[in-house]
């Protein structure tokens, strides 16, 4: 590819070279035997080209005048696509997609691009629409059945996904990301036993997949085996100590095992790593709680509900903290914007509201 | 002199001094055993007199033991410790049962190993066999079993928060027995304060005789207690049980000298009639302490230790006829009556909730409250432990419940009390409430970490020809070295096909072409006033782009001349011409019929591979065949001499392929023109 950059430009240095002839002395004889005009496609191999070398600035440059030079050219519009998406410009990234399909409707990466772009804006039916017809053009593609397992998985079709994920591993058995994605399809399908032996086999094909380690952690612990999972945690937060995930989750299974301490301090390690992470202040409101610590269970709890004010959580838990100082209308109108944002369990509390 | 006598008046008051304290202690000690023989509810008054005792003179361990056992028959159970534990350093075989007193200390304490410790020492001291040890076997088993009952419910309390009434309704005397309306708006309660009526002392507990006292709560505050005063009170004890539903009427406790009977004094407007007692199926001779009533007011349940009962006082009830009779006292039974004492009898609003304290069921310790149900067909279920810390080890009794069950008020002795027995509030907080734990996972690991460049892109695409040679040059004359305008004509050699034909700059001689790489050309020029030049070139494929220069040099047409055509081409170790030979032998045609008078040699050369002979003969042959093609073109034969030359005229050494190539040639000479 580079080379084709090079004769690119190769070829602009000549035109130049041409064109100081043809005004001082004569012009140069072509002998290609080339078309006549095959700039769009010269300037779109060059924006493939650095498409490649990831700058992707001058990739979209190339792209654009490509399309400027040749309007119907679905690659190039698609290309341009791709590098919209990858820049999460979803709504760019689709205009391209849908117009380069629009002049070929089995331009694959438009069709693959399309579904991803469809994935990551939530948009799982249409997502899987595109994916189908990608099939059908690339029917050993494991990536194709990926996606679409993704896409299923993420409208809670968890059969099918589980099929898709089946077959992209069939089609690819060392492909990592589908055995972590089938395991939480099992995960969801409450095949625990299932789950854990594919992330563990991911973990396996991958050593340094993190996100697998985190997740068999999580299947451990829905195992009743919370030693497992915080080996699980373990694992995952020695390849990267700042997923802060991980160490969230970890400070949950000590928190269950009942080593607040050790939980703690967990949790206060993530804010560090991620001082907008309510779902850890959230945590800290609930073992500094169980440590005896109301008013500190409180401030965490505020901490969580100034970052989210509309994390239900975070005001039931509040709310129970404010309980045991003595708070009663604070805590009940705590447990009553937690049922207002959609926790249930706030409905019981309320019932101990009622005052004289 | 003076100093004997100021030794001897010392003496003297000492001596006189520790008679009288000697003296002092000895009354102590007598009229602390007078009271401590009259059995516990006189222990109070024998506990000032040891006191006073071990104050004098602390060295007798018998003192201490007393203190101690004065002090567990006393609201102030918790000072009982210290004294047996010095009692027993000082002396270990104080008493048979010292171990016995201190695991009742270590019971009160929670220190459930310590106690289970002592008291199993003290059932060491026992005999299964002895008859009289039968009781004292019986209560110390009793003890260990409810150290297993407080180990458990120690473990898992009860979410509460006990407050205590605070200092307007307590005092520095003894105040319990709290009763409620059902909306907690009024509290009555029984207390020992100095505003009594009569103002009169009981002598045997030292304390002001029973009143009832009545407080109403705004915003969640008590009002000062007011003495509910005569006719519900009078100079004796009168004392709270408990309230109806509609808070209408109060169920008092009169002494009724020592009898302990139960009253019914109703509200009149603002005034509570003058108690009446119930019928003899209600109070009998037998001491009846507790009552309450059902939630319709139709049934009076009611505690009682009359005989035939399952042991000690029992729940009992009465049921009132059609005619406002009450009907025979009903004992509860089991499961709600035990072996042991049952007190404090309170039913809830619901009718079929029922509060009880007992000694038997499981007890953490002393009385414990209790709850049962009446179950769809009548029947009393199997009565639950409230809890640990509502229960104590020690007796937990007067336990009422407001109707909505949020807060129960009861008495009890703690350390942070303002006097002997303080109301205290329980707040019940229900079940402990789910803290919420926040998690989350990476279940779809591309949507966490997306995989390289999910998305992919089309490729390059493939143009006709993207691997270009750029062949430039200058056309100039041989001789004079000036630039020369000449037709220069390229061919693509493997198809014989021209494909560029172009004149040379005429004031520079310069010219340009692009040509696609990979291939094998051709290139001619020439110029009418001179011979023309040819040669063939290859640009190989893997070339992308490269400049090849080529200048050429014209040679004038002169006799003597010798042109090279380098576009000749034979087969392989043959005299056949082949096609692409065609464009450069045109031209020699053409220069031929230019200048028609011409003539000229054609010869064959060849390097130095194979014998004289041979290539003689081969470039013999060769020449011929050039020859017969133009004479095929229509040029006389005459014109033109062929020649062979074999390697006997090579242009450059043969040890190198280079200059055997050079050396294998067709070339023409000038012979005339």
């Amino acid at each position: 590819m580079k080379n084709t950059l090079l004769v690119v430009l190769l070829l602009l240095y000549s035109s130049a070279f041409i064109y100081s002839q043809v005004k001082e002395e004569e012009m140069v004889v072509n002998g290609l035997g080339l078309p006549e005009n095959q700039d769009a496609e010269n300037i779109y191999n060059r924006g493939v080209s650095f498409y490649k070398q990831k700058m992707f600035e001058d990739a979209i440059r190339s792209f654009d005048k490509a399309i400027q030079l040749k309007p119907n050219f679905d690659k190039a519009i698609s290309n341009r696509g791709s590098i919209r998406y990858e820049a999460q410009d979803y709504k760019g990234a689709l205009a391209d997609f849908d117009a380069a399909l629009a002049i070929n409707p089995n331009n694959e990466s438009a069709l693959f691009g399309r579904a991803n772009t469809y994935i990551s804006t939530n948009n799982a039916e249409k997502a899987i629409i595109d994916l189908n017809n990608y099939i059908k053009l690339n029917a050993n593609n494991s990536l194709g059945y990926y996606y679409r397992g993704t896409a299923k998985f993420s409208i809670n079709n968890f059969e099918e996904a589980l099929k898709d994920f089946d077959k992209s591993i069939e089609l690819k058995s060392d492909f990592d990301y589908a055995f972590n994605d089938r395991a939480s399809t099992k995960m969801k399908m409450q095949n625990i036993q299932g789950a854990i032996s594919d992330y563990s086999k991911a973990v396996l094909l991958n050593p340094y997949f993190v996100i697998a380690y985190n997740n068999l952690g999580s299947a451990k612990m829905k195992n009743g085996d919370i030693k497992g999972a915080i080996e699980a945690y373990d694992n995952a937060l020695k390849i990267d100590s700042k997923y802060y995930i991980a160490l969230n989750n970890r400070g949950n299974a000590k928190y269950e095992s009942g080593d607040y301490e050790g939980a703690l301090k967990d949790f206060l390690e993530v804010v560090k790593i991620k001082d907008d992470y309510y779902f850890a202040y959230c945590n800290i409101s609930s073992v500094k709680f169980k440590m005896k610590d109301y008013n500190g269970s409180i401030d965490a709890s505020s901490k969580a509900i100034k970052l989210n004010p509309n994390y239900g959580a975070a005001y039931l838990n509040r709310g129970t903290a404010k309980e045991m100082v003595r708070d009663q209308i604070g805590a009940c109108d705590d447990w009553d914007k937690a049922f207002k944002l959609g926790m249930s369990q706030a409905k019981n509390y309320l019932s101990e509201c009622v005052q004289k | 002199m003076k100093n004997f006598y100021s030794l001897l008046i010392f003496f003297v008051l000492i001596s006189s001094l520790s008679f009288s304290q000697s003296k002092l202690f000895k009354e102590n000690v007598k009229l602390g055993d007078e009271f401590f023989e009259q059995g516990p509810a006189f222990h109070r008054k024998a506990l000032i007199n040891f006191l006073r005792a071990d104050s004098i003179d602390d060295t007798h361990p018998e003192i201490k033991l007393k203190i101690g056992i004065c002090y567990l028959n006393s609201f102030f159970k918790y000072k009982a410790k210290d004294y047996f534990q010095k009692a027993y350093s000082m002396k270990p075989d104080i008493a048979p049962d010292i171990h016995y007193y201190l695991g009742q200390c270590e019971h009160l304490d929670l220190n459930w190993d310590k106690a289970k410790e002592e008291y199993e020492k003290y059932r060491a001291t026992l005999s299964y066999t002895k008859k009289e040890d039968k009781t004292n076997i019986d209560d110390v088993e009793k003890k260990l079993a409810e150290i297993e009952v407080g180990k458990i419910l120690v473990k898992k309390p009860v979410r509460v928060f006990i407050d205590n009434l605070g200092p307007n309704i307590n005092g520095p005397y003894t105040d319990y027995s709290p009763v409620i309306s059902a909306d907690e708006d009024m509290m009555m309660f029984t207390s020992r304060r100095n505003n009594t009526t009569g103002g009169a002392v009981d002598e045997n507990y030292d304390e002001f005789y029973e009143d009832i006292f009545r407080t109403y709560s705004f915003n969640n505050t008590w009002s000062t207690p007011i003495n509910l005063g005569e006719p519900v009170n009078t100079n004796g004890h009168d004392a709270t049980v408990n309230l109806s539903a509609d808070g209408q009427k109060l169920l008092v406790y009169i002494d009724d000298k020592g009898f302990g009977n139960i009253y019914e004094s109703r509200l009149d407007g603002e005034k509570w009639t003058k108690p009446e007692n119930f019928s003899k199926q209600i109070n009998s001779k037998y001491h009846e302490s507790s009552a309450c009533y059902s939630y319709d007011g139709n049934i009076l349940y009611f505690v009682s230790d009359r005989e035939n009962g399952f042991g000690g006082s029992d729940i009992y009830y009465c049921k009132k006829d059609e005619k406002g009779q009450w009907g025979q006292a009903i004992n509860i039974s089991t499961p709600i009556n035990t072996k042991y004492d049952e007190e404090s009898v309170f039913m809830m609003p619901d009718g079929k909730t029922m509060y009880f304290s007992s000694k038997g069921h499981e007890t953490m310790g002393g009385f414990d409250i209790f709850k049962s149900v009446m179950d769809s067909t009548g029947k009393w279920c199997q009565p639950i432990n409230i809890g640990y810390p509502v229960n104590s080890s020690d007796d937990d009794v007067s336990f009422v419940l407001s109707a909505d069950g949020k807060h129960g008020y009861y008495a009890a002795v703690k350390k942070e009390g303002y006097g002997n027995r303080d109301i205290y509030i329980i707040n019940f907080l229900g079940k402990e409430k789910n803290l919420i734990m926040s998690t989350e996972d990476n279940l779809m690991a591309s949507l966490a970490a997306p995989i390289s460049q999910t998305v992919t892109i089309s490729e390059a695409v493939e143009l006709k020809s993207n691997a270009i040679t750029l062949l430039k040059g200058i056309v100039i004359d041989e001789n004079t070295k000036q630039p020369i305008e000449a037709v220069v004509s390229i061919t693509d050699n493997s198809t014989g096909q021209e494909i560029a034909n172009f004149k040379s700059n005429s004031k520079t001689g310069k010219y340009l072409v692009t040509l696609p790489s990979g291939k094998n050309y051709g290139i001619a020029v020439k110029n009418d006033n001179y011979l023309f030049h040819s040669e063939n070139f290859d640009i190989p494929l893997t070339t992308n782009y490269q400049e090849i220069a080529k200048d050429v040099t014209l040679k004038s047409i002169a006799v003597g001349s010798k042109i090279v055509l380098k576009n000749v081409f034979y087969d392989f170790d043959k005299a056949t011409l082949r096609n692409e030979s065609q464009t450069e032998l045109n031209l020699l045609v053409k220069l031929l019929n230019d200048i028609p008078k011409m003539t000229i040699e054609l010869s064959s050369h060849t390097d130095n591979k194979g014998s004289e002979k041979y290539n003689l003969d081969l470039s013999d042959k060769r020449s011929k065949a050039v020859v017969e093609y133009l004479v095929s073109k229509g040029i006389d034969k005459k014109r033109v001499q062929a020649k062979g030359y074999g390697f006997s005229e090579p242009l450059a050494p043969n040890d190198t392929e280079a200059g055997r190539q050079m050396n294998r040639r067709t070339e023409f000479k000038i012979l005339s023109r």
